[in-house]
Parts: C-alpha cells; sequence; structure tokens
C-alpha cells in the first residue's frame, strides 16, 4: 500500500549556499510558499487595480476577502486593532492560500510541517510582547495577574497565567499542523484501500467504499483547510486584544 | 488607472454639484454605509464563531489548548532543570502547573470562565 508519509518529505530543488556547515536549501516546501506570496499578491493587486463602483469578479473576492477579515480583527480586537489588520490579513491569506492548494492531488502541504506553523504562530506571539511592552512598558506584565483571586492563590495563579501564556503559541501551531497533517493522512489511507482492495481479487467489490469515503473526506478537508485558516486569525486577533489591552 | 473619484464620474449629468450638496450627500453615504455596517459588523462574526463552534471544530480548539498546556509546561521544567541543575524537580512540578494551566485554557475556551474580554 501507499506510504501515507511519503507526501510529507521534502525534497531539495536547489542549493543556494551554505551557512557554517548547514546547507541552505531551496525544497519544494519554500517553492510552494514562494508561489504562494506571489499569488496572494497578484490576486489583491489585480483585484483592486480597477476599484469598480459595481465591482468584477476578481474585485469582489478581494472585497469580499478583506470584509471577512476586517470583521474578524473588529469582533476580536476592537477598532483599535486595526492596526494590526495587515499581519492578520497576510497571515490568514497565507494559510487560506497553502491550506488549499495542498488540497489539490500530488501538491505538497506547507501548512503539515509544524516548523512552518510554529514560525507563524511565533511571529504571532512575539509581536504581542513586543507590541505590549511598547505600549504598555511593564504595565503589560498585568496581563499575568488575574483580577478578584484571593491572595494566597496569587503565586499559583501567575504562573498558571504564564505557563497558559506559553502554551498559546503552542496549541495555535499545533492546532493548524495537526489539522492538516492528520487530514492528509486519513485522506491517502482511505484512499490507498481503493487500489489495495482492488488488487485482491473478490475484495474488489468493496471498493468502492473506501472511495465514497475518500470524496467525503475530501469535502471534510476542504472545509477544515479554510476554518484553521479562519480559526489562526480569530485567535490571532484575540492574542493582539491581550496586547492592547492587557489590564483584565 | 489612477483616477481615483471614479465613483463621481458614473454619477452622470451634474459634473460640479457644488461643495455643500456634495458633502451632504458625502454624509449621508456615510450614515447609510454605518447603517449597513453597524449590525452586519456585528453578527456577522456572531455567525462564524457559531459555526466555529460545531462539534468537530470545538473539539479540535479544546483538545490543542489542552495539549499545550502540559507541553508548555513540560518545556519550561526541562529547561529550568538544565538552567539550573535541579534535575526531576523542575520538571515534575512544571508538568503539574501545565496539567492545571491546560485545564485552565479549556476553561477560558469553552467560556467557562466569563472573563471581561473573552
Amino acid at each position: 500500500m501507499a506510504d501515507p508519509i511519503h507526501q510529507f518529505e521534502l525534497k531539495t530543488i536547489a542549493t543556494v549556499g551554505h551557512i557554517g556547515n548547514m546547507p541552505l536549501v531551496l525544497t519544494q516546501s519554500s517553492v510552494y510558499m514562494i508561489g504562494a506570496v506571489i499569488a496572494i499578491t497578484l490576486f489583491v493587486l489585480l483585484g483592486t487595480s480597477g476599484r469598480r463602483l459595481v465591482p468584477t469578479r476578481l474585485q469582489s473576492m478581494v472585497e469580499l476577502s478583506y470584509e471577512f477579515v476586517a470583521g474578524t480583527v473588529r469582533s476580536s480586537a476592537g477598532t483599535e486593532g486595526m492596526k494590526f489588520f495587515p499581519l492578520v490579513f497576510s497571515l490568514f491569506m497565507f494559510i487560506l492560500i497553502l491550506n488549499l492548494v495542498g488540497m489539490v492531488p500530488y501538491s505538497f502541504t506547507v501548512t503539515s510541517h509544524i516548523i512552518i506553523t510554529f514560525a507563524l504562530a511565533a511571529i504571532v506571539i512575539l509581536t504581542v510582547i513586543i507590541y505590549g511592552f511598547m505600549a504598555h512598558g511593564t504595565h503589560f506584565l498585568g496581563l499575568f495577574v488575574p483580577s478578584g483571586v484571593p491572595a494566597w492563590l496569587l503565586p499559583l495563579m501567575v504562573a498558571i497565567e504564564v505557563i497558559s501564556f506559553v502554551s498559546r503559541p503552542i496549541s495555535l501551531s499545533v492546532r493548524l499542523f495537526a489539522n492538516m497533517l492528520a487530514g492528509h493522512i486519513a485522506l491517502k489511507i482511505f484512499a490507498g484501500f481503493v487500489p489495495a482492495l482492488l488488487a485482491a481479487g473478490a475484495w474488489g467489490l468493496l471498493a468502492p467504499l473506501p472511495l465514497a469515503l475518500t470524496i467525503a473526506l475530501t469535502a471534510l478537508e476542504m472545509l477544515v483547510a479554510v476554518l484553521q485558516a479562519y480559526v489562526f486569525a480569530t485567535l490571532t486577533s484575540i492574542y493582539l486584544n491581550d496586547a492592547l489591552h492587557p489590564g483584565h | 488607472m489612477n483616477e481615483k473619484p471614479k465613483p463621481e464620474n458614473q454619477g452622470g449629468a451634474p459634473k460640479a454639484p457644488g461643495d455643500s450638496e456634495l458633502s451632504a450627500r458625502l454624509e449621508k453615504l456615510g450614515q447609510r454605509l454605518d447603517q449597513v455596517r453597524g449590525p452586519s459588523g456585528s453578527a456577522q462574526p456572531e455567525h462564524r464563531t457559531r459555526a466555529d463552534n460545531s462539534g468537530l471544530a470545538k473539539a479540535f480548539r479544546l483538545s490543542a489548548e489542552f495539549v499545550s498546556g502540559p507541553i508548555a509546561g513540560g518545556l519550561i521544567g526541562w529547561g529550568a532543570d538544565k538552567l539550573l541543575n535541579t534535575k526531576p524537580w523542575g520538571l515534575m512540578s512544571f508538568l503539574m502547573l501545565g496539567f492545571l494551566a491546560g485545564i485552565y485554557n479549556v476553561m477560558r475556551t469553552s467560556g467557562f470562565l466569563k472573563k471581561p474580554e473573552a
């Protein structure tokens, strides 16, 4: 049967140079990411170049994605949070495009690698920390002191709040990575059952069952691909809201 | 290419409608935009969160929230042990604190704790 993990293997396309002993390598993952950035840039630039009052189809798509992300940011971080709109929009589009491209058969899913999702989550959390300290100074540390807690419980609560804060980039990255990885493995395994059953003589009569399941899973994975991009954007805005208003 | 005031041109016959009239129209348009945006600005995300609360999405979200707690605690404890040479104690205590943080995360995410900002 086909190896379900094989699809996540990185393949070297070109070696760009060396940092110490580490080769600096252009993999198919980097190519997909560069392609996604170019595609998003073209999408937004072409969509907004016309600026019609009655939008064309492309412009309408760009406006819809703008309105969608802007609504997400406004509802989670308030109008003040709109200063982070470029960050959230870039993250949302980047993850959305990469997730959807990953659904194309034989393509590579960049977001199924935890180092990618963790880097994205680290960008978010570093933005929260740096902006929080820049805007509020040490007052930002008030984030870790919950209000309305008896004094004897406070040290424990502060420790838990700190760990909870450290766990944010982990949960943010693990959620996206695990969803994409598990979905694609499940898809591959069930699709692999079809040829395996067909090759097993009379068992071939059962082959339509995993095929139907594969089709259903594909629909589910499409939903998950969009949903996870949205969840990432929402949580980013919620965390950014903490940087804007650290006091509970 | 960069003719910005296209909407005015499409308005048609009265090319120069006078400043006061124009500003009045702009104000009216702004009011109507606010009207449109007001309900949809608040109602639309409400819809999305409800969609987000579908069983599967919620399960994925909560499990990630919980698992990340012990992982974060374990990492902190392991790092503290490495730095301070307190071999088993940091990992043990911070792992327990991590479990607490994970449960705390889940309670906060599921809306069990009513936080003012959440």
